[in-house]
Parts: structure tokens; C-alpha cells; sequence
């Protein structure tokens, strides 16, 4: 299957583990293409293994255990949550996950990270969008409705005023977070990000040798080794 | 014996084995990974640096063979990425993986050092060692077109 439905495994959950800010946590399916039967086998004590995090210093920190390999998703999947967060993507940092089995599976593949992150991501956006509007409007005393997110902050047109997320970013945090399946997404016509010819973020580390590999990786005290292959084809 | 070269401009002295891969010390003896290993054997072009402003593949270049010579690495084509074959390659978002592009880049611009403008063949000719598994040669090729423009533009207004 090419989508995942959010099941009631895939809620959505704030705290403040990574610090000051709004953290919304919510689940990636390991892989789009993968068996709905065989991900259910894989369930993990912990079903949130992906992160939103906005500091009160405008930092928006996206949580992800997938990797970049040339695919273009630390571009795609940062465009796809600015999308319904309403920032600028270039602002929104990926972290790379850690390496915890436990919760973070960091399968990628199967040109699957776009199509199997495109609802979840855009449900994590659109939730903490929704969060930082309603933080907005109690601020201000007014109806959310006639708030708007827009370039990282909340206006209200009428009395033109305007917040930015990390000034609401711990109001935030204190609200119910949105149910997931019913959360409010924008309307492609209203795109401004997704859709948009957009070059790979990474493209300069990768023209001037800063980009760092596997092989790249050093650690105090690191050997070299190499398996030493006999010439001889069948020889031990 | 300490073996001494330039560096990127400035000059350098390192004591290891004379057999050693030119490639390794970059690597792993003064820590600059922009250079990659690939195959270790100049099949794939990965580790292309340059002597004496010759695309040469540093992992079957003996440390004893650069003494006293001018290597260029990725790190020293240019001070900020601004080398036109580097703003080439970010404009036509040339690189996917990105694994092979500074030994690709390496080689365009030693092309582009001998031939300002070269053609298609003369492209697919000198930069034929190079190997790219994402298959990004399309964008190569118009990268260094793009960069041959770049170049001379730069050239005129200097």
C-alpha cells in the first residue's frame, strides 16, 4: 500500500524533553510499502519516532529517523511540514535521530520516506500550526478563526498583530493537541512550498567536501582493518 | 622520512610510509575527507585530486611521488565553494548521493583549466574515469557547460 492511515497508535503527544518549547511527537511508518499486518508485528513500546520541536528562539528542530541517501528527503520532508506549519522550510533543521532500536527503526527505502511521510508529516504541521493559532488567539482574547499562520509566527489581521512561534511556543505547549485524523490541512490550491521546483538543501556541503559519509566518521582511539581477500577466485 | 609538499597553498610535511596512498594521508593522516575512497584502485575516480594542476587519482599515488609538488584538494579549490564549477553544480543541483561529486568536480575543473569551452565529446571524454552510481551525468555535462559560461564571464569582467 502507498499510504498509511494514522491509527490510535499515532497520537500525537507534547512534553518538554528536548527542552523549552512546543514538542509535538507522532509516528512514521517504518515503510510505506510495507504490509500493514507485518508493521503491526514491529510495534514498538513507544509508538512516537518522529519530533517537531519549536524553541522560543524561532528554531523549528524536526526529529527524523530517516536518512538522506542522494533521495532528496531532508528537503522533500522539511518542505512537506513547513507546508502546513507555515515557515519557511530552510528553517526547519533536521536532526538525525539517535540509535535507539527500541524506537527508532531508521528504515528507509523502497522510494518510500515521501509517500509514507507526506499525511503524518503534514498532520504534525498542521497540529502545531493549530496549537500556536489557538495560543495566539488566547493571548490576544479573540476567536482563533480570525488569526493566520503565516512566516513562522501568528498575525491578527484586524489589529495587526503578530507573534512569532517561539513567543508562543511555551503557551503553546500547555494546549490539548488536535486529534490527528481531523486536524485541518491546508488545500493544495494554497500550497506555496510543495509543488515548487526546490534544490536539494545539502547541494553546497556536497560541492565543497564538507558533506560527511560513513566513511567520513571518526571516533577517539578509531583503527583502520581490511579484509584481507585471497586473489584466487574459490580460494579460502 | 618526512615527505614535503604544498597543500592547498600552503606547504606541508608529513612522516609516513613513501608507499602510502597520497589519498590516506589526506584522509586519514590529516583528517581532510572531502576526498573519497571509492574503489582504491583509479577505477571510479572518487579520489581525483590534483598535482600540479593534473587530475590525478590520489589512492594509487604514492606519498613519495607528491614530494615537492602542488596538490589541490576539494577543500582548496576554492576559499568559499565559489570555483565556477562549484556554483555550476549548485545552480543545476548536479549532486544526488553526493559521494562521487568532489572527484567529479575535481576532474571538471582540470578539464576547464586546459579547454574554456569544451564539447559534449570532449566533456564525456576526459571526465569518462569518473563514475557516478546515481547516474547524475546529464547534469554533469551541463554543469560544465554551465561553468565554461561562468568562467568566461569571470574572465571578461577581471
Amino acid at each position: 500500500m502507498s499510504t498509511m492511515t494514522v491509527d490510535r497508535r499515532a497520537f500525537l503527544k507534547t512534553g518538554t524533553a528536548a527542552g523549552a518549547g512546543l514538542l509535538v511527537g507522532f509516528h512514521l511508518p517504518v515503510l510505506a510499502t510495507q504490509d500493514p499486518a507485518q508493521q503491526q508485528e514491529k510495534k514498538t513500546p513507544n509508538p512516537l519516532n518522529a519530533w517537531v520541536h519549536i524553541s522560543p528562539d524561532n528554531r523549528v528542530t524536526l526529529i527524523l529517523e530517516k536518512s538522506e541517501m542522494g533521495q532528496g528527503i531532508m528537503t522533500a520532508l522539511p518542505m512537506i511540514l513547513a507546508e502546513e506549519l507555515c515557515v519557511d522550510w530552510k528553517n526547519v533543521v533536521v536532526q538525525q535521530a539517535p540509535t535507539n532500536p527500541e524506537i527508532y527503526d531508521h528504515g528507509t527505502g523502497g522510494s518510500g520516506s515521501v509517500a509514507g511521510c507526506w499525511l503524518p508529516m503534514r498532520r504534525a504541521g498542521a497540529a502545531a500550526r493549530e496549537m500556536l493559532v489557538a495560543a495566539a488567539a488566547a493571548r490576544w482574547s479573540v476567536n482563533p478563526n480570525t488569526c493566520k499562520a503565516q512566516d513562522g509566527g501568528v498575525l491578527h489581521g484586524a489589529r495587526n498583530n503578530f507573534l512569532t512561534y517561539g513567543q508562543l511556543a511555551e503557551d503553546a505547549a500547555k494546549l490539548p493537541i488536535p486529534n490527528l485524523n481531523t486536524v485541518p490541512l491546508k488545500n493544495s490550491a494554497d500550497f506555496t512550498i510543495v509543488g515548487k521546483a526546490t534544490p536539494r538543501f545539502e547541494g553546497a556541503a556536497k560541492t565543497n567536501g564538507t558533506a560527511k559519509f560513513g566513511i567520513d566518521s571518526r571516533v577517539p582511539g578509531m583503527q583502520y582493518a581490511v579484509v584481507a581477500r585471497c586473489p584466487v577466485f574459490g580460494g579460502k | 622520512m618526512a615527505i614535503s609538499f604544498t597543500l592547498n597553498g600552503k606547504s606541508q610535511s608529513v612522516e609516513v610510509d613513501p608507499q602510502m596512498p597520497l589519498l590516506w594521508v589526506l584522509r586519514d593522516t590529516l583528517n581532510m575527507t572531502g576526498t573519497k575512497f571509492g574503489c582504491g584502485m583509479a577505477l571510479c575516480g572518487a579520489c581525483t585530486v590534483h598535482i600540479n594542476g593534473e587530475a590525478t587519482r590520489s589512492c594509487i599515488t604514492p606519498i613519495s611521488a607528491v614530494a615537492g609538488k602542488k596538490i589541490t584538494t576539494i577543500e582548496g579549490l576554492s576559499a568559499d565553494g565559489s570555483h565556477p564549477v562549484q556554483q555550476a553544480w549548485i545552480e543545476i543541483d548536479v549532486p544526488q548521493c553526493g559521494y562521487c561529486q568532489c572527484g567529479q568536480i575535481m576532474s571538471a575543473a582540470a578539464l576547464l583549466s586546459k579547454k574554456a569551452s569544451p564539447t559534449d565529446a570532449e566533456i564525456d571524454d576526459f571526465m569518462s574515469g569518473n563514475i557516478c552510481r546515481c547516474g547524475t551525468y546529464q547534469r554533469i555535462r551541463k554543469a560544465i557547460h554551465r561553468a565554461a559560461e561562468i568562467q568566461s564571464t569571470h574572465g571578461k569582467s577581471a
